[in-house]
């Protein structure tokens, strides 16, 4: 829990967390309800980012929400190593594959596809702002219907050297590791908004079957 | 200032969901440094033991409340088959299974394969044609 000592700094870095979880209308939740899927196969990024890394990155953050959330989800590494020796590691050409393959081949309710659209941080005068955005369309792997899809974008722009507030803090140190380092790190960012495009009513991914919230046969 | 607190509050909802260091989130599952074990192996880290050891832990501590996450035991496995060790591998393949029973089918493909003393450790897909799109150009080099 953050420290309610300190809720000005705390609150601060989110005030520069500049974000739009989806401002469209509420999903249309028909086709996933109707699906009900209880496993989930991630596949690796697609990536339209300037960073080569970003896909390996964000792979890492995305097990932990959606399992939370009460799905199962395909073991990350394995699932990625698996097919990359099956001769499919070209994300782009797994996107825009057959899921109900990938559905048949390992199992799955249901396929996760992210498109990795922003993962860099652009330096200004005096100041610089970190920014990612990944869109998700998730696809029946038994009909390869879409059954739900949703967008994040976040921008970060820390304003102080230590706000005592941890992501403040990790962002800042992400942002001055890039100026130095060739593979930014942009997982905490990656973390959060993973977080919005899942949990948020509305537009989030409903409550999976292993999640006390679930609900069955809506 | 009103309408700023229901925001806040969501951050700090989305902050702690988001498993920040500072935070302690309540999860369901036992994660342990999953996320930075992958992170490491992704970053270039070529010792799989190293992994090994850093799932193990995980292993360890979700057994003890009953809370090891889907795919833990699984990746755990991989890294075992992918160090040689494939008798141990298919102990956790099934491990995996029991736990998560949506986990069936492709655990089933994992311990066959790993039952093949030459196999590499994959799925062993027998058309992979099928599961890409019209293009066609990737060779399966063995």
């Amino acid at each position: 829990m953050i420290k309610p000592i300190k809720p000005i700094s705390a609150f601060a870095g989110l005030f520069l967390l500049a974000g739009c979880a989806n401002k469209a209308p509420p999903a249309d939740y028909t086709a996933l309800k109707l699906e009900n899927p209880h496993s989930i196969l991630v596949v690796p990024a697609v990536n339209r980012s300037t960073e080569v890394t970003a896909p390996n990155y964000y792979l890492t953050t995305i097990p932990v929400p959606i399992v939370e959330r009460g799905y199962y989800v395909f073991p990350i590494n394995m699932v990625k190593r698996v097919l990359e020796d099956d001769g499919l590691s070209d994300a782009d050409l797994v996107f825009q594959g057959d899921p109900t393959r990938l559905g048949e081949m390992f199992g799955a309710d249901a396929i996760l596809y992210v498109t990795i659209e922003r993962w860099d941080a652009r330096y200004l005068v005096i100041s610089t702002t970190v920014t990612v955005d990944f869109s998700y369309v998730l696809k029946s792997g038994k009909t390869g219907e879409t059954l739900w899809k949703n967008q994040v974008h976040l921008e970060y722009t820390p304003q102080t050297a230590s706000a005592g507030n941890p992501i403040a803090d990790l962002v800042v140190m992400a942002v001055q590791a890039a100026l130095t380092k060739a593979s930014p790190d942009y997982t905490p960012l990656a973390i959060t908004a993973n977080a919005t495009a899942i949990n948020t009513p509305d537009h989030g991914l409903l409550p999976g079957p292993r999640n006390p919230q679930y609900k069955a046969g809506q | 200032m009103i309408r700023i607190v229901p925001v806040l509050k969501i951050g700090i909802i989305l902050l702690c969901t988001g498993f920040v260091a500072g935070c302690a989130p309540k999860t369901q599952y036992t994660w342990g440094d999953y996320g930075p074990a992958l992170y490491s192996l992704y970053s270039g880290d070529k010792d799989l033991d190293a992994t090994a050891l850093k799932l193990q832990k995980i292993i360890e501590k979700g057994e003890v409340k009953g809370t090891v996450p889907p795919g833990i035991y699984a990746e755990y496995g991989y890294i075992l088959l992918s160090l040689g060790k494939s008798g141990e591998a298919i102990t956790f393949f099934q491990k995996e299974k029991q736990l998560y029973p949506e986990s069936t089918v492709f655990m089933d493909r994992m311990i066959a394969a790993a039952k093949i003393p030459t196999a590499k450790p994959s799925a062993q897909i027998d058309r992979p044609e099928l599961l890409a799109a019209k293009d066609s150009s990737h060779d399966q080099t063995n």
